[in-house]
């Protein structure tokens, strides 16, 4: 597995010969030594259509031939990124949205079709898993929870356990109903991994009109 | 010749004789005092139990006998106040077959007695289900090997699955499934479109027209019977609480209807977009396929009108039976020279097009399905969190 290192919201990975790095194509990326980047399709047939949607079907690969390749990803505009580093066996729940890049990972396609996964229009979520690294791109401010409750929208979830369980909390008044925003709480139990909580929806994800917001959350299922 | 006695409390084994069976002793191991009789691998001795017989109060204060009865049920009649200590009872082992009034007896050694009684049942019933697990173990570890992990895990599951629907009916646990994440069954919905799309060519070649129609009604059949499976099993394994169904339903049914207004323009777009569709359709329809077998079909159409018209004694039938004649031989003459079928290239591409067609048009409704069944859905669930309703649940 590659070795990274995080630092000042930029993440430095060293890259070995026998390494690749998947890496979003409008990630700006930069390499101490000389790097080889193709656009591939990796493993296309692993949450295929969230993939199409989250303009994340067509990757460029980064490799090497050199040992200790060190090469940079960096996030303009004051964004962070945040590493996941994934054991075999492992998995995640992540945003499409906010994955910027990763290893040999597997992804799976979940679908949820209860009534709670309507109101919060998260229908279709990706599921990764180990062995491998994730790194996912914040808009900076993001926030780690491990313990306690936690409420937060359902866009602003970066990654969570699979097996966190949140409740959704309750509508006040019918203008509350059509025009706001689901938002959930979870409570944490033994054995769960950290929630990651970005500060802002990701851009793309929210509209500011909550009319054109609710229509097109009331009508088109997204892929996250 | 020297027998066995196994100690029906402790299972300590000791060597008696034949002149100490049926004596009082003390077992030896657990220090009880046990009655000595041959216990291993012979019948249950009949000398253990004796018989006992007792009067009663039954019907105008008569006296009755009534027996016989073991050394256990009588211990139990005298612990119930069934027989009380003025009556008389006799057996032949404690009493040589007199009467005696039950409270001079010392129901010490009975009780002894009938309690080694119990527990040599219950070490014969012990020994009895070893020997049975023996002789079954055998079979069922074949039976688990040869059909694991199938029908022993099938039948397990299914313990499992009643015992949580159990607890779920009971109340005891709002959530009933407590499965993890699930996969979009994207592959199976994509098997199946595959099948019934190389179905329906083969039965499109073989000449079945509605084979198109038919096949998308299939699969969308089966895409929705996917999805709903999932559907079910996904609101199973989340918690609901203060969930009130069918309020929630109509309330929901009011929040909806407005969006159900405002999709009306949608709805008159869709009509428009289908009728051009079937006018594209019938087209198809009369350039590909109306060759020769619309001929066919138009020709049997006139013979069967014409053929319809009852005999009358008039000149009018005549005419009109003259006219059906003429119209017949000339469709006969206009089938046998004129109407060529197409090649079959053709008549393929173009029922490739009706086929195409007709899907665009089930999935044009199926969209539309799918926008209405996705928005009340979104609506109802927003609906149900209007009241005091919890709803947990599980991302993905």
């Amino acid at each position: 597995m590659c070795k990274f290192t995080e630092h000042d919201g930029k993440v430095i990975v060293s890259l070995q010969p026998q390494h690749c790095l998947h890496v979003r194509r409008n990630v700006p990326i930069h390499a101490s030594s000389r790097i080889r980047q193709s656009v591939i399709t990796p493993v296309p047939w692993q949450a295929t259509l969230a993939r199409i949607f989250n303009n994340l079907l067509f990757m460029l690969r980064v490799s090497t031939e050199y040992a200790n390749s060190r090469v940079e990803l960096a996030c303009p505009g004051g964004k962070q990124i945040v590493t996941i580093e994934l054991a075999e066996g492992e998995c995640m729940a992540v945003s499409l949205s906010h994955l910027i890049a990763f290893t040999r990972t597997r992804f799976r396609s979940c679908a949820n079709f209860s009534l709670a996964a309507f109101a919060c229009d998260r229908n279709f979520s990706t599921v990764v898993y180990g062995p491998g690294i994730v790194f996912l791109q914040t808009n900076g401010n993001h926030r780690l929870h491990t313990s306690g409750a936690v409420t937060t929208s359902p866009h602003q979830l970066v990654a969570w356990d699979p097996k966190l369980r949140f409740q959704l909390d309750h509508v006040n008044d019918l203008m509350d109903l059509y025009l706001n925003k689901a938002r959930i709480t979870c409570q944490f139990t033994p054995k769960i991994r950290p929630l990651l909580v970005d500060s802002v929806p990701k851009e793309g994800s929210d509209t500011s009109n909550p009319l054109f917001s609710f229509i097109r959350s009331i009508y088109l299922p997204r892929f996250h | 010749m020297a027998t066995f006695f196994d100690c029906p409390f402790c299972d300590a084994r000791q060597t008696i004789d034949e002149a100490s069976v049926g004596r009082l002793s003390g077992c030896p191991n657990c220090k009880r005092t046990v009655w000595l009789f041959p216990n291993v691998n012979v019948p249950y001795d009949q000398r253990l139990s004796s018989n006992w017989y007792y009067e009663t109060d039954r019907f105008l204060r008569l006296q009755i006998t009534a027996g016989p009865i073991d050394d256990l049920q009588l211990v139990r009649m005298i612990d119930a106040g069934r027989i009380a200590p003025q009556h008389e009872i006799r057996s032949h082992r404690f009493t040589r077959n007199e009467w005696i009034r039950c409270g001079c007896i010392r129901m010490v050694q009975i009780r002894q007695l009938a309690a080694q009684q119990l527990a040599e049942k219950e070490k014969r019933r012990r020994q009895f289900r070893a020997r049975q697990k023996a002789v079954l173990d055998p079979f069922l570890t074949i039976l688990r090997v040869i059909l694991r992990p199938s029908l022993v895990q099938a039948a397990q599951s299914i313990r499992r699955d009643l015992a949580a629907v159990r607890n779920f009916v009971l109340l005891k646990d709002a959530t009933l499934l407590k499965s993890g994440p699930r996969p979009l069954p994207v592959r199976e919905i994509v098997w199946i479109a595959m099948l019934l799309s190389l179905g329906t060519l083969f039965l499109q070649w073989l000449g079945w027209r509605s084979a198109p129609i038919l096949a998308c009604r299939l699969g969308l059949a089966s895409i929705f019977g996917i999805l709903a499976i999932h559907a079910l099993g996904d609101n199973l394994r989340t918690s609901y609480r203060n969930f009130h169904l069918f309020s929630t339903f109509f309330k929901s049914l009011g929040v909806w209807l407005p969006f159900f207004i405002v999709l009306l323009p949608g709805i008159a777009l869709v009509a428009f977009i289908d009728n051009q569709i079937d006018a594209a359709v019938h087209s198809s329809e009369s350039i590909a396929l109306g060759t020769i077998e619309d001929a066919d079909q138009e020709l049997e159409y006139l013979i069967a009108s014409s053929q319809r018209q009852p005999f009358r004694l008039n000149t009018a039938w005549f005419e009109s039976e003259m006219e059906r004649l003429a119209k017949q031989k000339a469709m006969l003459v206009a089938k046998q020279t004129l109407v060529a079928p197409a090649p079959w290239w053709i008549r393929s591409f173009f029922g490739l097009i009706h086929a195409f067609l007709q899907a665009s048009q089930l999935l044009l409704y199926t969209t539309v399905g799918c926008v209405l069944l996705r928005s009340y859905l979104y609506l109802f669930a927003r609906t149900a969190l209007f009241g005091r309703a919890q709803i947990q649940f599980c991302l993905p």
